[in-house]
């Protein structure tokens, strides 16, 4: 039988050791990696009074920076889920670190997968926000007019479960179709925002769009797996965003 | 150029307390834009850059980043808000707010014995959050000296030993330079009280009640 396993250097191993277990102790297993050391990622285990931390994963890995080991590195912002800075994978679920409660007696923590990874907790999301450049995230209109350009509350309305999304990419990489092709899919997030664009009533682009979409990669490796939805740390429904563009290519 | 909260005005003058991000991004970022436009000539090449510019940056950074002091960013940090939360409120006094001063004046000088754990060169998110503080220390600085020298209560500063609002002697910004050791010099400048249109008339100042 054909064993798979990960390349020499990509073995994950354990790491260093902070604290003891006890009682109303939780363990925090935290993915630890820095290309300068020349090792091989490492998981570190973080013992940590539950009555010292605040509600969130967020603010256990604020309490690991700020009073075990300063070196820990991830990114943060808002800590209220509006800046989708703190996305990465918790217990096996992508999410925002700061929406998701501690809850249980071992946390495991790991950076989005599947991304190429720049340290500890940190994704390179260099790929990811060309895509979102390359479906043109802004309004086109050719008319220039010094007034505003008026929207009706029913077409507002069409936004909703849209305009929501923080581009923090747990829903592209929770994609088997985005994890094998993402250089050429769009993934999940660049085209629910496709679709926020194609459904505005402000922008005049929509057949170039419709177009510019009409591709077996860019739109059509997604096979409704439904990760994408599953995972969406603010509630949206990014697969029916794709389902909605899929609709438009058949009818225009 | 400064826009947004660091411009001391914006979209709704000075009657609004900070700004409203989005807004002046989009209404100052445009302008600010427009500005550079007209005044930065293309062709031109960029001016050079001193080498003793760039070398202070860089021995400022690597002294930080090699620094192996006694206290941590975090805790440092964290003794900077709670100064700055029971010394500098909104409801202030000279009494408290000289106390804060110095301690805060301590706080910058545990700063040059900082610690830092991280000597890494990748995403060194400790050494940013020690340049930050290194700003925000400068910042709160700044702050305590000119709520203290505003003998007065306008807006959010609210003295208790200054319980009115003192048009006469403080209609006017205060611009305070601080060095590195916390020593501040501090200047005024007047109030633009005129609209740039002719279209508004120029509302007269007046004491916000409620």
């Amino acid at each position: 039988m054909v064993q798979l396993s990960l390349p020499q250097h990509s073995k994950v191993s354990e790491g260093k050791t902070f604290g003891k277990d006890g009682k109303n102790k939780i363990v925090f297993n935290v993915y630890r990696w820095n290309r300068e050391s020349g090792e091989n990622p490492k998981i570190d285990k973080f013992f940590i009074d539950k009555s010292k931390l605040g509600p969130m994963v967020l603010d256990a890995l604020m309490f690991i920076k700020n009073k075990i080991d300063p070196s820990l590195t991830f990114r943060r912002s808002c800590r209220e889920g509006i800046c989708g800075s703190c996305s990465m994978n918790v217990n096996g679920t992508n999410t925002l670190a700061c929406l998701k409660p501690i809850v249980g007696k071992e946390i495991n923590i790991y950076p989005l997968p599947h991304m190429r990874v720049l340290k500890d907790l940190i994704p390179d999301m260099s790929d990811f926000y060309k895509q979102y450049e390359s479906i043109q995230p802004w309004l086109k209109n050719k008319t220039t007019s010094k007034k505003e350009n008026l929207q009706s509350p029913e077409d507002r309305k069409k936004l909703d479960g849209l305009y929501e999304c923080v581009l923090c990419a747990c829903c592209s990489t929770s994609c088997p179709s985005y994890w094998w092709n993402g250089d050429k899919f769009l993934g999940p997030a660049i085209l629910l925002q496709a679709y926020r664009f194609i459904v505005d009533s402000r922008d005049k682009n929509k057949k170039q769009r419709l177009n510019e979409l009409k591709d077996k990669f860019k739109l059509y490796r997604c096979h409704t797996i439904m990760n994408c939805t599953k995972t969406c740390p603010k509630n949206l429904n990014p697969a029916k965003a794709i389902s909605e563009i899929k609709k438009l290519q058949i009818s225009s | 150029m400064s826009i947004g909260e660091a411009a001391c005005v914006s979209v709704h003058g000075a009657n609004r307390l900070g700004s409203n991000s989005l807004l002046d991004l989009v209404v100052f970022g445009k302008s600010a834009a427009n500005r550079c436009n007209s005044i930065i000539d293309r062709k031109k090449k960029n001016p050079e850059i001193k080498d003793h510019t760039v070398n202070k940056l860089i021995e400022d950074f690597e002294n930080i980043r090699n620094s192996n002091g006694r206290k941590s960013v975090a805790s440092i940090r964290l003794e900077m808000q709670h100064t700055m939360q029971n010394f500098c409120p909104v409801y202030r006094s000279e009494e408290k707010m000289l106390e804060g001063k110095s301690k805060l004046l301590s706080l910058l000088n545990d700063f040059k014995s900082i610690k830092i754990n991280d000597q890494s060169l990748i995403w060194n998110t400790e050494v940013i959050e020690a340049l930050e503080l290194k700003n925000l220390l400068s910042q709160a600085i700044v702050s305590v000296e000119s709520a203290l020298n505003r003998k007065e209560s306008r807006g959010a500063h609210s003295r208790i030993d200054y319980s009115k609002r003192d048009d006469k002697k403080w209609l006017k910004h205060s611009l305070i330079w601080a060095n590195k050791d916390g020593k501040t010099e501090t200047r005024f400048r007047k109030v633009n009280l005129q609209t740039n249109s002719k279209e508004i008339k120029t509302i007269e100042p007046k004491a916000r009640v409620y």
